[in-house]
């Protein structure tokens, strides 16, 4: 009697166990360091999001997007946060990823100008030359957007590289402007160096996709189920950053991480827009591609089906 | 130069040379950003980095654990590989004439222009760091490997064997010290390629090590606790230097 009873403990204690184990997933990020990938995966890690759903998360972050789909394609990372213009042309040359949800539908890029130069309407860019990250990138095509939807002319633009190299050349007046986003420029904005002259959100085509959640097909066709763990985990964090409760956590994470002042982490909180659906909307997903293959940033031989490109099972 | 001067002085005068030579640089340094020159957001000023270098070593004490860790392991591969290579060309006159030329290419071919196929090659922990680290110490020193067997006098080795010395004999008490100096300039090279393909990868790359605190601090405009950081690595190198140097002098010191 004794020997059955401490056998069935042994039974239950080693049930209890393997239900309690999580399954492993290493979470990439296709940068490190800015706010729209790194709160999400922290928030489900912090508030025991992803333990809740069975999940141990190690975020992984790379230092830019090619490099995330690059760690996906070696098995580095299964899933991660990334966005829709490095996404396409990867997975339409032939990654094997998808993109499973969206993570926030605009990016808020502007066209940013220093206060001491002589722009101060977006009319006033008719012969700037505008810094990009590189030609024929996406910020090179969202200044060429503005300067066709607002008929400017005469806009030159040149690869300016990282961010800290297109500020400096900016307050040197290497460059008369910048395509860039507002949580890289807050610190500038708030010490009053610089100004946004023209918001990019207003003349991309809509709807549209920004940040997605992208995920390896081997990592989706073979484990569905802890795919969609991941993904509702995310989503789940996204409301908790975007909630009341939320935002305090939120601020003492961009101060601590991104080092914004305390005046500037509420500036780049504002301007957030995490998606708590995760929903994807095919047309948000075709202007993406017509805008790329229009300014040439992808052929349209590169994207042949749309529907290639992503999978709305686990949002819908 | 130097007439009329003590020999006391003559002796100090380039340390006094060089001291001065730094000291002005860091006036210069300073001014630039007290003055307005150069925007502090770009450039802080010797003081402010000296104030944030013992704060930023504690904050990185394990990014630099894992930076040294990554290029002792890259360092030690990169020469052993590079000796055993090296050597077993060295055997044979026809072998060196026909692998030196592509060696060297070797050396000249920028190596970092691979780096995007290092994640898909090793992945995206500290695999990669090794590896670049490995190649950039090991072209330089199989080339200096090469190189050394040429030191070895053909009229030495056959004294060597007149005199009734085995191989092992031969290549103790001819061969290496022939090579000697040629290997131990090598392993400096070695040394410092290693280590600036560590930092480079760290830099582009990797998620820790000073390499990637540095990117870190740059991206977040924490300017001075990036010259800092910076200031750390370049007294890190010279350390190892200094170090390699010491034990290049102490097992050498039977050529004294």
């Amino acid at each position: 009697m004794k020997k059955s009873i401490l056998l069935g403990m042994a039974a239950l204690a080693l049930s209890a166990q393997s239900a309690m184990a999580l399954d492993k997933i290493s979470y990439g990020t296709a940068v490190k360091l800015s706010p729209v990938y790194y709160l999400p995966v922290l928030a489900g890690q912090d508030q025991g999001i992803f333990k809740k759903n069975g999940l141990d998360v190690e975020w992984v972050p790379a230092n830019s997007g090619p490099d995330f789909h690059r760690a996906l394609a070696a098995g580095a990372v299964q899933i991660g946060s990334s966005n829709s213009a490095t996404d396409i042309p990867a997975i339409g040359r032939g990654a094997p990823s998808v993109i499973v949800a969206d993570l926030q539908t605009a990016d808020n890029f502007g066209i940013w100008v220093s206060t001491k130069g002589h722009i101060n309407t977006i009319q006033d860019l008719k012969g700037a030359k505008i810094g990009v990250s590189r030609l024929s990138g996406a910020e090179d095509s969202y200044g060429k957007l503005v300067a066709s939807k607002a008929h400017i002319e005469g806009m030159q633009y040149t690869a300016s590289g990282g961010v800290q190299e297109s500020m400096a050349l900016l307050l040197t007046g290497g460059i008369d402007g910048v395509v860039l986003t507002p949580h890289q420029m807050i610190d500038l904005k708030l010490q009053g160096k610089v100004k946004e002259v023209a918001e990019v959100e207003k003349y991309k085509p809509q709807p549209w996709v920004s940040y997605t959640i992208v995920a390896a097909k081997d990592f989706v066709a073979k484990q569905p189920d802890v795919a969609k763990r991941v993904i509702h985990s995310i989503l789940e964090a996204n409301a908790y950053i975007t909630s009341p409760a939320g935002k305090p956590w939120a601020l003492a994470k961009m101060k601590e991480i991104s080092h914004y002042s305390d005046a500037a982490a509420p500036a780049v909180y504002d301007e957030t827009a995490l998606s708590k659906d995760g929903k994807i909307d095919r047309a948000a997903v075709k202007n993406v591609v017509d805008f790329m293959v229009q300014y040439n940033l992808i052929k349209a031989s590169d994207v042949q089906n749309v529907d290639t490109l992503f999978t709305d099972k686990f949002v819908k | 130069m130097g007439e009329g001067m003590s020999p006391r002085q003559r002796k100090y005068l380039p340390l006094a040379i060089r001291l001065a030579a730094i000291a002005i640089f860091i006036v210069i340094w300073d001014l630039a950003v007290r003055l307005g020159w150069i925007d502090p957001l770009f450039l802080a000023t010797p003081l402010d980095t000296l104030e944030h270098l013992v704060p930023v070593t504690e904050h990185a004490a394990r990014d630099l654990a894992v930076t040294l860790t990554a290029f002792i392991s890259a360092f030690v591969a990169g020469v052993f590989v590079a000796l055993a290579i090296g050597f077993a060309i060295n055997l044979s006159n026809y072998s060196r004439k026909m692998l030196l030329p592509l060696l060297a290419l070797g050396v000249t071919i920028p190596k970092v222009t691979l780096l995007p196929l290092f994640i898909l090659w090793f992945g995206i922990a500290q695999m990669p760091v090794i590896v670049f680290g490995a190649l950039s110490g090991f072209f330089p020193m199989v080339i200096n490997v090469m190189t050394a067997g040429g030191e070895v006098k053909p009229n030495q080795l056959l004294l060597a064997k007149a005199m009734g010395f085995g191989p092992l004999q031969i290549f103790r008490k001819v061969t290496l010290p022939a090579m000697l100096p040629v290997l131990v300039s090598g392993l400096f090279y070695a040394c410092n390629a290693s280590m600036m393909g560590v930092f480079i990868v760290e830099l582009a790359l990797a998620r820790h090590g000073l390499g990637a605190v540095v990117h870190d601090l740059a991206v977040t405009f924490q300017t001075a606790d990036m010259y800092a950081a910076v200031l750390l690595t370049a007294s890190i190198t010279v350390a190892i230097n200094m170090a390699l140097w010491y034990a290049a002098r102490y097992f050498g010191r039977w050529r004294y």
